[in-house]
């Protein structure tokens, strides 16, 4: 069995589940054999018609190598599994949101009951998208006590992502064993805290969605890519933002197969999540939101056709990639309208007229970049180490094969600054503290996939042994 | 050969920093974390680790209020109030602004009320939390 096709259809699984059970969810409720024959169904697919990327290298991975990853990514697995299963949430968010949404979905799996549908019932978080609450709680209504275990699995399809993500790729297999291994071992992870895989947070689903797209554009895979996007959207408010920065990493590359696979992933999700948030946010019409899918559809034919039309090498892309960000800013205080003042993103879009005033955040920005993403060694050498090798790579003049990986992991980063520059905290250090550091952790996958994709053109240029 | 060292190093040290943490930041810590919740209880373990007060009133909620009630609420919403909802399920914590001042029930649930009349939940500009009408 590969683990790349198993891995495919764990994704596959998770895209089934949220189709059906956010169509489920706003009538009588998700019934309880939604969850396993998702599972059933992704994985058939997965394992059956899965087209899994051959391994680059004939090379086999020492044993020694293989089962002391193994038995490190158990030891991990295992304290997520009996934190996730102990005690509810112990941390803010997970308890204060996550947790409450997870209660009275375990109760009764539909929007139809008055936490969920009457206006001034206090629920924290209400425009969250639903699929980790929905997983968790199917899984505790299969198995009562047990249903935070979804929490520990997501960290092992983060690994498998990663492992599987990978294995095309031409390197010595200790390389790839101990970039997987990276991963798996990042302090943040698994060190209990906000955030950490058995946090109740959804910030390791949200990487299983991030990594998944850098795969998909490290290998040029457009299953992958479309699976990425789709997943991002429908786990935090936030995987939107990174889905679209996908999509314009696709079309910047014009590549016109990985760009209809994010389109299509990105409509699907909008598609399946509008409705659902506009019950949540008490909206007596979706009629927004099918204004929104109607727009967001056409700007992606108007996208498809530019890609024909634009230059190649790509000069013109990347001269509206670049005045896209600054447009979107411009045009920040017309469309902040349009989101909720309560929901996720609305609370910063409030500050959307003001955000020439927020600039002045950024110096406090940066110096917390540098503490929480290097200095504290939260995230270990997560972001030392693409940055190492992008020197190293520079000065031994090796062609770099990281461009999509790296565009995109650039997007991501520069987007962190987003929530700070429109910051409704009066408390910036306290902002800060809490929420960049997950934000952060969004982007470990991508950035170890970059180290992998920058290693490459060394040992292709490396003469064989003999 | 030196940038390939430099690179394994880095490998290296990241992997060690991950293996070194195993036994004592990764498994000691979540131990003692499981016990500390179960001997505080949820409430006063997650409001005393988030640096607020308010324990003692969701436990006096909790043990005074039914299950199948609702209890009001009164802004502001930030700090400890922000746990009351998922403390208190399966009680629903409703915006007092959205309950007329006649009803007596919201959805089909008894709102809560004391000899003192209506039970409601305020945050408190020190992150604690305030029962009117105990």
């Amino acid at each position: 069995m590969r683990l790349d096709r198993v891995v495919t259809g764990m994704l596959l699984a998770l895209a089934i589940f949220w189709i059906g059970a956010s169509a489920f969810v706003r009538g009588d409720g998700v019934p309880d054999w939604w969850l396993p024959a998702a599972l059933a169904g992704g994985l058939f697919t997965g394992l059956a018609t899965g087209r899994g990327e051959p391994a680059a290298t004939s090379e086999p991975t020492p044993r020694w190598a293989s089962w002391t990853l193994a038995a490190l990514v158990a030891v991990a697995f295992a304290a997520l599994a009996y934190g996730a299963v102990a005690t509810p949430s112990r941390h803010w968010d997970g308890a204060a949101s996550f947790d409450a949404k997870v209660f009275w979905l375990t109760r009764a799996p539909t929007l139809q009951q008055p936490f969920f549908e009457a206006a001034g019932v206090f629920h924290h978080g209400p425009d969250y998208p639903l699929l980790q609450a929905l997983l968790v709680a199917m899984a505790e209504r299969l198995a009562p006590g047990f249903g935070r275990l979804v929490l520990a699995m997501l960290y092992l399809l983060l690994v498998g992502v990663a492992a599987a993500a990978l294995r095309p790729r031409a390197m010595p297999p200790l390389v790839r064993v101990a970039l997987t291994g990276c991963l798996a071992l990042t302090p943040a992870l698994l060190t209990p805290g906000g955030g950490a895989a058995d946090s109740g947070y959804s910030e390791v689903a949200l990487l299983v969605a991030t990594t998944t797209i850098a795969g998909g554009l490290l290998n040029r895979s457009t299953l992958w890519f479309g699976l990425g996007i789709g997943l991002a959207v429908v786990t935090k408010p936030e995987g939107a933002i990174y889905a679209v920065a996908a999509v314009a990493v696709a079309f910047v590359g014009g590549n016109r197969r990985l760009l209809v696979a994010g389109f299509a992933g990105l409509l699907v999700a909008l598609g399946t999540w509008s409705p659902v948030r506009a019950v949540l946010l008490h909206q007596p019409s979706t009629s927004l939101w099918w204004q929104g899918l109607a727009g967001a559809t056409l700007a992606c034919w108007a996208a498809l056709a530019a890609t024909e039309r634009l230059p190649r090498p790509a000069v013109g892309r990347w001269a509206l990639a670049l005045a896209a960000p600054l447009a979107l800013l411009l045009a920040l205080p017309v469309i902040a309208p349009w989101f909720a003042p309560e929901s996720a993103i609305g609370v910063y879009m409030r500050q959307a007229a003001r955000w020439h005033q927020g600039l002045a955040n950024l110096p406090d920005y940066l110096a917390a970049m540098l503490a929480y993403g290097i200095t504290r060694l939260r995230l270990g050498l997560t972001f030392v180490v693409p940055l190492a090798a992008l020197a190293i790579a520079r000065a031994r003049r090796a062609p770099l094969a990281a461009g999509g990986v790296g565009a995109f992991l650039g997007f991501g980063l520069v987007s962190t600054a987003l929530p700070f520059v429109l910051s409704p905290e009066p408390d910036l250090q306290h902002h800060l503290r809490s929420s960049l550091p997950r934000l952060l952790l969004h982007w470990i996958g991508p950035a170890w996939l970059l180290t992998a994709a920058l290693l490459q053109p060394w040992h292709d240029q490396d003469p064989p042994r003999t | 050969m030196k940038a390939a060292t430099a690179l394994a190093v880095l490998l290296g040290g990241h992997l060690l920093l991950g293996i070194a943490r195993l036994p004592g930041r990764v498994w000691q810590r979540r131990v003692a974390e499981v016990r500390a919740y179960r001997e505080a209880g949820a409430a006063r373990f997650l409001l005393e680790r988030a640096k607020l007060d308010g324990a003692d009133e969701i436990e006096w909620l909790l043990a005074n209020v039914p299950a199948d009630h609702v209890v009001l609420w009164r802004w502001p919403a930030d700090g400890a109030l922000e746990f009351v909802a998922a403390l208190l399920a399966p009680r629903l914590v409703v915006d007092e602004r959205a309950v007329p001042d006649d009803a007596t029930t919201f959805a089909g649930r008894p709102i809560a009320t004391s000899a003192n009349g209506r039970i409601v939940v305020q945050g408190t500009e020190h992150g604690g939390l305030r029962i009117h009408g105990r």
